[in-house]
């Protein structure tokens, strides 16, 4: 009551690419945190085709949780149902949200609001889908979508701030006054995804120091043995598994290792990148499921400083159309933004998501702003709690859904039977 | 868990010791007391009947009274009030029997009254007739500015219109202020016209001044970092040049004076060109504490720090500190630099007026300006709190009686001052310089006079040798008498005439005025 809270038991759910994060509105952190890639084995497999309309088909298995896309199993797929950010492929997407309700928090959806997240640039009819979903398939008594910039903002006390979420697939900018998305300055790009790439691909490619390397996961591995640096790994596979496993999985799998490599030995430059700076920094010592170890220097802050530049990329690449990298959108969005605006955004900027963590990623931002501030003064603002860095989209929901002022918001079941879907639209502005 | 049987068994010791075979019939007396754990009553059996007496239910330390009922959380149903609609939903409350039905706490603070004007199709039609806006796209704005509360950039950025022209925010602004001001008008208003005036200057808008402005801010956010880079060197650059413009001249009216004294005429003007306080107007304001300036003045600051403080006018600077309004001289400066050697040069130094004050003629107040750092003058800052009747000026001790005498002469009374303002101080302290400078010319008078005819004597003495003698003494005698009887008398002819009349006058308007001296300059 002191603050404003009134506790009404609602659940907040935020589905994202990596991973969809649930827990109760009012509490710190999410309570359950599912990767969003879900393991299915197709019905009808070793049958005609085995392509995409099988994909589609609803007579398939689905893995989805923890232990779903995780373990391994003879021929099972992985897919995703997230594109660009949104959800396209909502059956998978029902799965998952039953998922989290029934096995990881534990609640039956019917007898909680629920408060659900969404990006920026998320269409109309997406949004009613998921106002649908949850009225009709889960029952829900009330419902509201609120967008995870605004959300950001919230969650580090702020009503007009500049955003910069760094996701797994989208890195956006949004700027947010008073609580509202100015649509307008919205700029987003699939540069974590290059990112990503040119991190497998240091790791694929050897230099004179060391071999390529073979990103196979531990559940492919039977025993391994220790090893010197860059001496070739003496480890036995697991031939039988290798042989079932299905291509999408071995891809997952390896993404997933080069993203464990990122988290334990990315990080990002204070300044331009430059050689000899890089070199100049701490070698970070990493081991391999495979059993390979090495120390790396200088390369662990390409994949990062591929956030700002071009430099790195094969000329032929950065030629071509290249996703926006954060400068280019920072740009973007200021320049969609009205100049009385800037100063209140400059100095209310807000970074978050899981890129974020890298380390030195809030020092080179600053300093990339600072550049484009023209003599403004830019205060930045990045979570020191690595989990309030990643989920503060969850969070800012979770203070929202608790508000007592906020509970008038709701769009309650009774609502939307009696207006359908244009009282999402004009509800959650 | 062992029971007293398991026990027995272990010890080998016989079953039912007290013979006793119906245990069903024992169970009521065997009650567990009080004070005994399960476990250990289990061990000890029904054969220690006289421990149990021992036991007691120990005492814990009472609970403290804190005169508080106790409170009890219930999960209750509650119904939003604000609500259209009937959504239950529960949260937990503190049970109280008394209040069955209370609004939402937070209800109250969702009733927003809406701050968005409203105007009717009469009003519209009669009033608000614009050719660039339709009635639609003018309903369309209201319907926004309502929705969104008055925040223009979300309605700018939420704003469009099927087939509307494109809108700019200062469009949309000044659409929605000139309506506002317009209905403002048209309607009766409550309260007086003042309190009606300053709506309408709430609600104004001047979209040309703001389209001016949002360029400007335009251009300054699209400087590239050379740019900003230059704009800053070229800032530097400029407060260089002009303190170097400002030492240069500084020297060169130093030099001048010196050079050419009086001639110059440099006097007042140089002095108000030294004049920290005229010149550097950072240097004074604000808060931090005041750096001693270098000789070569170069203390630059950065030029974002100072924007507003170069347009802000020194306190100390200006019109009120014209030349000559109130030449204060100092007394010591006058008596203390007069050598007999030049007697020319003292009445100088003294003369140039230092405009130490500016007077106030509304409040009758009197400021110290701020002290001549460059001055050569003693530089007292600090004056503790006195009657202005203490600073009555007295001349040096050993001309005191001269000075007074040739004053009192004059028909002014010398230790008559009734009413020592700051004016009449000036005066009477010009007037005893000028006495006092009077003096000095007589003696240096007298003394010339002396080596004229000492000279005149030698020269008749060198033509005709015995008899001329008794004459020179003579005439020398009678002229000395003449020179110190008065000053009216003194008035020997020609040039010394002239200049000694020119004194007086001086003396008697007890202005410090430069010109009729500079013309005693042989």
């Amino acid at each position: 009551m002191i603050y404003g809270g009134d506790e009404i038991s609602a659940v907040v759910l935020d589905v994202g690419t990596s991973s969809t994060r649930l827990g109760y509105a009012g509490e710190e952190t999410p309570r359950c945190i599912l990767p969003t890639s879900y393991g299915y084995m197709p019905r009808t497999v070793k049958t005609v085709d085995p392509s995409g309309m099988e994909v589609e088909t609803t007579s398939r298995d689905l893995y989805v949780g923890e232990n779903g896309v995780g373990r391994w199993r003879a021929g099972m797929e992985v897919g995703n149902p997230m594109a660009d950010g949104l959800i396209y492929d909502w059956s998978p997407t029902k799965d998952i949200i039953e998922h989290a309700f029934t096995k990881g928090l534990e609640v039956n959806p019917q007898e909680h609001p629920v408060l659900v997240t969404e990006p920026a640039w998320n269409t109309a009819a997406n949004r009613e889908r998921m106002a649908e979903i949850m009225f009709e398939e889960f029952q829900v008594p009330a419902f509201y979508i609120a967008n995870n910039s605004v959300l950001s903002a919230f969650a580090s006390g702020k009503g007009t701030a500049l955003i910069i979420d760094i996701g797994k697939s989208q890195a956006n900018v949004t700027p947010v006054v008073d609580g509202f998305v100015l649509r307008k300055g919205i700029a987003h790009s699939s540069i974590p995804a290059l990112v990503q790439n040119s991190a497998h691909s240091i790791l694929a490619h050897g230099d004179q120091t060391r071999p390529a390397i073979d990103l196979l996961p531990y559940q492919l591995i039977d025993k391994k043995q220790i090893v010197e640096p860059n001496q070739p790994p003496r480890c036995v596979l697991r031939d039988d598994r290798i042989a079932v496993t299905a291509p999408s999985w071995r891809n997952w799998a390896l993404q997933r290792e080069v993203e464990e490599w990122m988290m334990a030995c990315g990080a990002v430059l204070p300044r331009e990148y430059s050689e000899e700076h890089a070199r100049s920094w701490a070698r970070k010592t990493y081991e391999f499921p495979t059993g390979f170890n090495s120390s790396f220097g200088g390369e662990r802050f390409i994949p990062g400083d591929i956030f700002f530049t071009t430099h790195h990329l094969p000329p032929t690449q950065s030629q071509t159309q290249h996703p926006a990298t954060l400068p280019e959108l920072l740009t973007a969005a200021l320049r969609a933004t009205e100049p009385d605006l800037r100063p209140a955004l400059f100095n209310n900027v807000v970074l978050t998501g899981g890129g974020a963590c890298l380390p030195g990623m809030g020092d080179r931002i600053g300093y990339e702003l600072q550049k484009l501030a023209g003599g403004q003064k830019v205060r930045l603002h990045v979570p020191g709690n690595m989990l309030e860095r990643r989920y503060s989209s969850w969070i800012g929901g979770s203070i929202l859904g608790s508000l007592g002022t906020f509970h008038q918001l709701w769009i309650s079941k009774q609502e939307w039977q009696e207006h359908g879907k244009s009282i999402v639209a004009s509800r959650c502005k | 868990m062992a029971t007293a049987a398991d026990v027995r068994d272990i010890l080998n010791l016989p079953q039912n010791p007290l013979g006793t075979k119906n245990v069903a019939k024992k169970t009521p007396q065997t009650r567990k007391e009080a004070g005994i754990t399960r476990e250990l009553y289990q061990l000890i059996g029904d054969s220690a009947p006289t421990l149990v007496a021992q036991y007691a239910r120990p005492k814990l330390k009472a609970k403290p009274e804190l005169g508080r009922p106790k409170v009890k959380w219930e999960w209750k149903e509650f119904q939003h009030s604000n609500r259209a609609d009937a959504l239950a939903m529960h949260h937990w409350t503190k049970t109280s029997p008394a209040q069955p039905e209370e609004e939402y706490p937070f209800a109250k603070y969702s009733n927003i009254p809406p701050i968005a004007y409203e105007y009717s199709s009469e009003e519209y039609s009669r009033l608000l007739e614009d050719p660039d806006w339709s009635r639609e796209e003018t309903d369309y704005l209201f319907a926004l500015v309502k929705e969104y509360d008055v925040r223009f950039f979300v309605i700018y950025d939420r704003y469009d219109f099927p087939e509307g022209k494109p809108r700019s925010m200062q469009d949309l602004k000044a659409r929605y202020y000139h309506i506002c001001r317009k209905l403002i008008k048209s309607r009766p208003f409550a309260g007086d016209e003042q309190t009606k005036n300053q709506v309408m200057s709430s609600y104004s808008y001047d979209k040309v001044r703001e389209d001016q402005r949002r360029n400007y801010l335009n251009g300054l956010f699209s400087r590239t970092p050379a740019q900003i880079a230059e704009e800053e060197a070229l800032y530097i650059e400029c407060k260089r040049i002009e303190q170097n413009e400002r030492r240069f001249q500084r020297e060169r009216d130093d030099l001048l004076r010196t050079l050419a004294g009086m001639e110059s005429g440099l006097a007042s003007l140089s002095l108000r060109v030294d004049d920290p306080t005229n010149s550097l107007p950072p240097l004074n304001i604000g808060s931090r504490p005041r750096v001693p300036r270098r000789s070569d003045g170069m203390e630059l600051d950065s030029p974002v720090a100072n924007n507003n403080m170069i347009a802000m006018p020194s306190p100390y600077s200006g019109p009120s500190s014209l030349p000559g309004t109130g030449g204060r001289q100092k007394s010591g400066s006058v008596s203390g630099g007069a050598t007999p050697k030049q007697p020319l040069s003292i009445s100088l130094s003294s003369a140039p007026a230092v405009p130490e004050t500016s007077f106030d003629p509304v409040h009758c107040l009197t400021q110290p300006t701020a002290p001549l750092t460059t001055s050569s003058l003693t530089t007292k800052t600090h004056k503790p709190v006195h009657f202005r009747s203490s600073l009555i000026p007295q001349p040096k001790s050993s001309l005191k009686q001269k000075v007074n005498a040739a004053i009192q002469e004059m028909g002014v009374h010398p230790e008559r001052l009734v009413m020592p303002t700051a004016a009449n101080l000036e005066k009477l302290e010009g007037l005893q310089a000028a006495a006092g400078g009077l003096l000095d010319m007589k003696k240096a008078l007298d003394r010339v006079e002396q080596e004229i005819r000492i000279n005149k004597a030698r020269l008749r003495g060198g033509s005709e040798a015995g008899e001329t003698d008794a004459d020179g003494t003579g005439e020398t005698d009678r002229g000395r008498t003449d020179r110190e009887g008065s000053i009216a008398s003194l008035e020997p002819s020609g040039n010394r005439q002239k200049r000694s009349a020119s004194v007086v006058s001086s003396a008697a308007s007890a202005a410090p005025d430069v010109r009729p001296r500079k013309r005693q300059r042989p």
